[in-house]
């Protein structure tokens, strides 16, 4: 009888560690996305991105150019501007926060921050060429997939990124 | 879920966070009876605000109206009109069909019904106070208000939280917390195990 309390307390504890330290580390990475002073790391970022995108147009025989951060078809005028929202940071705080929280070694929040941040970059670069194509075929589908699709996977994809790194982790110990 | 809401839902939800953001202006001193919320055919926003005398008698307000320039005494105004794009109030929607989508597919369907009704509850809350501090951005690009320094910042964190985090991030976490068995799902994988593990204690006994 007194079995079920002792196995059930870590655990409850270990969940109310985690919701108490998500959403701080969680502000903490978005204050710090926010903060003026980062603000050219993050443009630079997004810069990076929109270059590599129209190389990798290119190279797969498309028309593109990058400009700082808009993405343009030359041969029919269509741009994207890829805004500092879209270049994939705020999915990656939410990641970091949530490994970040969760009870782990080090060297298991490394490997699950290094696998999950790329894992959202590969990604988000193919939602932006996605989106660079969709764009030239139908304005408002680009909108619907920019605003809502693409944006909801995303966070879907966190979470199973997440869940997966959990789980990953737990399998050896169990 | 998101065709759904696109092509069914979303109206009546614009709708309703219309009619509720009217309710909540109303609510503001002197606003009972110049707010109104209006949708236009492009789907853009036109919110009528009570301006507080505090805003409406300082001199760049005024010189803003024209008071200087016309050399005449004070201008009183009581409401402003602004009108933003439609593109937000719609984002702000978003989180409803995205908490429904993680519930349905959640596991744990007992009490489902409540988890809907209360996790839809805060969720509107949130799109209310987003839209509200959509509106204040609006009125305070309007008067240059909150450009720079500390309340500038405080603004556009508050936007950026309301389009950018809150309607992806909010579901998220408004299922998690309501719903355990998802919670324990995705925060305690060895959960399963040990619950497989409480039958057989029980035989023993």
């Amino acid at each position: 009888m007194q079995a079920e309390p002792t196995s059930a307390s870590p655990q409850k504890k270990r969940v109310f560690r985690f919701l108490v330290l998500f959403p701080v580390f969680l502000a903490v990475g978005f204050c710090g996305l926010l903060i003026p002073f980062l603000h050219p790391v993050v443009t630079g970022f997004t810069r990076g991105l929109v270059e590599i995108s129209a190389i990798v147009i290119r190279l797969f025989g498309g028309s593109a150019t990058a400009n700082q951060v808009v993405l343009q078809n030359p041969s029919n005028g269509f741009a994207m501007e890829v805004l500092d929202g879209c270049n994939g940071d705020d999915v990656a705080v939410l990641l970091w926060a949530a490994i970040l929280a969760y009870p782990a070694s080090w060297s298991q929040k490394g490997k699950g921050l290094l696998a999950g941040t790329a894992t959202i970059y590969v990604i988000n670069f193919l939602r932006i060429i996605s989106l660079f194509y969709l764009g030239q075929y139908d304005k408002q589908w680009f909108e619907f997939a920019h605003l809502y699709v693409w944006e909801s996977v995303f966070v879907l994809l966190t979470l199973t990124i997440f869940w997966t790194w959990v789980r990953r982790m737990s399998t050896p110990s169990s | 879920m998101l065709a759904l809401w696109w092509l069914v839902l979303l109206n009546p939800l614009l709708a309703g966070l219309r009619l509720s953001a009217e309710l909540t202006l109303r609510l503001l001193p002197g606003g009972s009876s110049v707010s109104h919320v209006t949708i236009g055919p492009g789907r853009n926003w036109t919110f009528q605000v009570p301006v507080p005398a505090a805003v409406a008698n300082q001199e760049r307000t005024q010189q803003m109206l024209g008071a200087a320039a016309a050399g005449s005494g004070r201008i009183k105004i009581r409401s402003m009109k602004v009108e933003g794009a439609g593109r937000y109030p719609i984002l702000f929607t978003v989180s409803l069909p995205l908490y429904w989508a993680i519930l349905l597919a959640a596991p744990g369907w007992r009490r489902l019904l409540l988890r809907m009704s209360c996790g839809t509850a805060v969720l509107a809350a949130f799109a209310l106070l987003s839209i509200a501090a959509y509106a204040m951005r609006l009125v305070g690009g309007y008067f240059q208000l909150t450009t720079e320094g500390l309340p500038g910042f405080l603004m556009d964190s508050a936007m950026y939280l309301a389009a950018g985090v809150v309607p992806y991030l909010g579901p998220v976490l408004v299922a998690l917390t309501l719903n355990a068995d998802l919670r324990g799902l995705i925060l305690a994988s060895e959960a399963a195990p040990a619950a497989a593990a409480v039958p057989r204690r029980r035989k023993r006994r």
